[in-house]
């Protein structure tokens, strides 16, 4: 049967299938090499970092700059804090897309405090939505567990779809390198970029916390979220890390809930009396100024924060809220 | 039968071209679907490759009517801190080995979950150590295993070389019933282990419940590691007591002996007449410090002499016989 084959398969047919088969071949190669990832994960190539981020804020009102209100129920409380700062109208506008940095970095329940409250997120955005006109509410974070899992077992995925917002879970393909002008640490660093890129307004939201290392978590902490690659490198020297992130990031407003403070054990917590109520809620648009009050809601005072002068020597805001006048009620 | 050159039939050609097909329509289909994944599986895989080490199956510790909510995790030194971030470094200090974790919830009810945090610090001392300084104040007895505690919504523990935390999502009683059956799994699945330094102390007006163990920087002096604290109530006051084991008794005098230096250079005045321990007083508060073979020993932060040299005798004689 061999001898046949060879007698009736002639070189030139041979040649011929052989050729057909290498074009098959061939093909197939090249339309996989088509759909290969050159760069693979992670990499930002030769791509420049982006010198600074854009700026959020909106022009200062003198005797607007930030409010306390001193309630227990977060979605009041929030919305007096607001409405004594001029109403969301003054910082959300017809149109504008709006991204809320939560702080999500946890997947543990809303009633451990380590996160921030789905309440208080749910109601945010419907107040975007509905006072302010926005186009579109952005919820995002790039959490130290899984992100899935920290929006869905917060709650705050859930309280963010429930108000008609979106979540923006992190991917690679969003985060940029950036620089930070005069700063020491955030050179030429993967920062969650795409999504700051897109939108009109930030407001950065985040419960009060002790932190074992920083003293302290509150709004200028709450910026840590957006860093990628290896952050947790900026840890041994946090004081700037904090300083240099709030230097980054100009917000439009940002809203500190003290309602349930976590007195010990932070970041993580873990039983709910590391928890003390604090029913107090800090809206403004000088994120030191926040962070200074909040300080006192754990019992600290501003020279225990050394993060939070270093702050105010780089032009951030003042710790001297006070000065500010806040409005209570 | 020969073969022969253009006998392919009509029959064959269109079966291949079939094959050739379906092998398309495989490639694409795998391209597509490479782009929708259950990111708790990725997790998994993602979480072996960190390193962390899978000594419990903590799964197979649920009671019945529990199910996993989601995949376990494991972390090791280098990737704990992506779990629990700033709270790392209390645990890489004390000698953290690796961490499993799992969260668990009553079937049908996954709104009420629990997580389950098993530390392996490496030692039954320091997995003491991580438990005795994060104890709440309002810690509600469990006695489980010696060290153990309820606080609210969450179970902590210390068992060998082992600590746990379980917490939970709700107060749903149910839900904390079954952190209480997985928590006697465990402990019956580990052995206790004893902390020689526990048992050196008196127990002649000891507050139960009271140890602590600092393992660096005891009372702001770096030459101090590894000491055991306990409260003891001595004629109406609180007053703490400590004891430190170390290699011998050489290396205990020269620890004794610096932290003695360490007080007089931050702005203590040494009493005379201390005998076996030497007292200072330090802006107010009374210091008490000794050596004894390899143990040093004192009293931290009396309010007053006569209690702390109270102390001082019970804790110096009740070393008596400690070899070495």
């Amino acid at each position: 049967m061999a001898d046949g084959n060879e007698k009736n398969l002639t070189r030139r047919e041979f040649v011929g299938r052989l050729t057909k088969a290498g074009i098959c071949a061939g093909g197939a190669a090249a339309v996989f090499w088509s759909l290969y990832d050159k760069a693979g994960p992670g990499r930002s190539g030769a791509v420049e970092a982006i010198e600074n981020l854009p700026g959020f804020s909106v022009e200062r009102r003198d005797g607007q700059v930030m409010s306390v209100v001193e309630e227990s129920e977060r979605t009041e409380t929030v919305n007096k804090a607001i409405e004594l700062l001029g109403g969301i109208e003054r910082f959300v506008q017809a149109g504008d897309t709006v991204l809320i940095k939560v702080n999500a970095a946890f997947a543990t329940p809303a009633a451990l405090g380590a996160t921030t409250h789905p309440d208080l997120v749910r109601e945010v955005v419907r107040l975007c939505y509905e006072k302010g006109k926005a186009k579109k509410v952005i919820v995002t974070d790039n959490p130290i567990n899984d992100p899935e899992s920290c929006f869905r077992l917060t709650g705050i995925g859930s309280a963010v779809e429930d108000a008609g917002g979106e979540v923006l879970l992190p991917r690679k393909s969003y985060f940029r390198n950036v620089t930070l002008v005069g700063g020491k640490l955030i050179k030429n660093w993967p920062v969650l970029y795409e999504p700051l890129a897109r939108v009109d307004k930030v407001i950065g939201m985040t419960p009060v916390k002790s932190h074992s290392r920083s003293g302290a978590s509150m709004t200028m902490k709450n910026w840590y979220g957006l860093l990628g690659g290896r952050r947790n490198i900026f840890h041994q020297d946090i004081n700037t890390i904090i300083a240099e992130l709030a230097m980054m990031v100009r917000p439009t407003l940002v809203i500190l809930d003290g309602t349930e403070v976590m007195m010990t054990n932070g970041p993580t917590g873990g039983s709910i009396s590391d928890l003390r109520k604090g029913n107090t809620m800090i809206a403004s648009c000088d994120q030191v100024a926040a962070d200074s009050f909040g300080a006192t809601l754990l019992g600290l005072k501003v020279g225990d924060l050394p993060y939070l002068a270093k702050a105010q020597d780089a032009g951030v805001g003042t710790t001297d809220y006070e000065s500010l006048k806040p409005l209570f009620a | 039968m020969a073969f022969r050159s253009g006998q392919v039939g009509r029959f064959e050609k269109a079966v291949s071209l079939f094959l050739f097909l379906v092998l398309i329509a495989i490639g694409g289909a795998i391209f597509f679907k490479q782009f929708s994944y259950d990111p708790a599986c990725f997790e998994m895989e993602v979480l072996r490759d960190a390193g962390g080490s899978q000594e419990f199956d903590l799964a197979l510790l649920l009671p019945e009517g529990f199910e996993s909510l989601t995949a376990a995790e494991s972390f090791n030194a280098d990737t704990l801190y992506n779990k629990i971030n700033g709270s790392a470094e209390l645990y890489l200090s004390a000698g953290f080995v690796g961490l499993n974790c799992q969260r668990f919830a009553s079937e049908g009810e996954q709104g009420d979950w629990a997580e389950i945090f098993v530390y392996d610090m490496g030692s039954a001392a320091n997995a003491f150590s991580v438990f005795s300084v994060q104890k709440r104040a309002e810690a509600a007895g469990f006695d489980i295993t010696r060290f153990a505690y309820k606080s609210g919504n969450a179970i902590f523990f210390a068992r060998g070389k082992y600590y746990v935390e379980m917490i939970a999502a709700s107060g749903d009683e149910k839900l904390l019933a079954g952190m209480e059956t997985v928590s006697a799994r465990l402990v019956e699945a580990v052995e206790e282990e004893d902390i020689e330094e526990i048992g050196l102390f008196a127990e002649d007006g000891l507050v139960d419940g009271s140890f602590k163990l600092l393992s660096s920087d005891a009372f702001g002096f770096a030459g101090l590691r590894d000491v055991f604290t306990a409260r003891y109530e001595i004629g109406g006051e609180t007053v703490a007591g400590f004891i430190s084991k170390k290699e011998n008794f050489s290396e205990a005098e020269s620890v004794a002996n610096r932290y003695c230096e360490f007080l007089v250079g931050n702005g203590a005045s040494e009493k005379v007449g201390g005998g076996k321990w030497r007292v200072f007083d330090f802006y107010g508060s009374i210091e008490v410090v000794f050596s004894k073979g390899a143990i040093v020993g004192g009293v931290h932060a009396a309010d007053s002499e006569k209690v702390a040299s109270e102390l001082a005798a019970l804790l110096y004689e009740n070393l008596d016989g400690v070899e070495k």
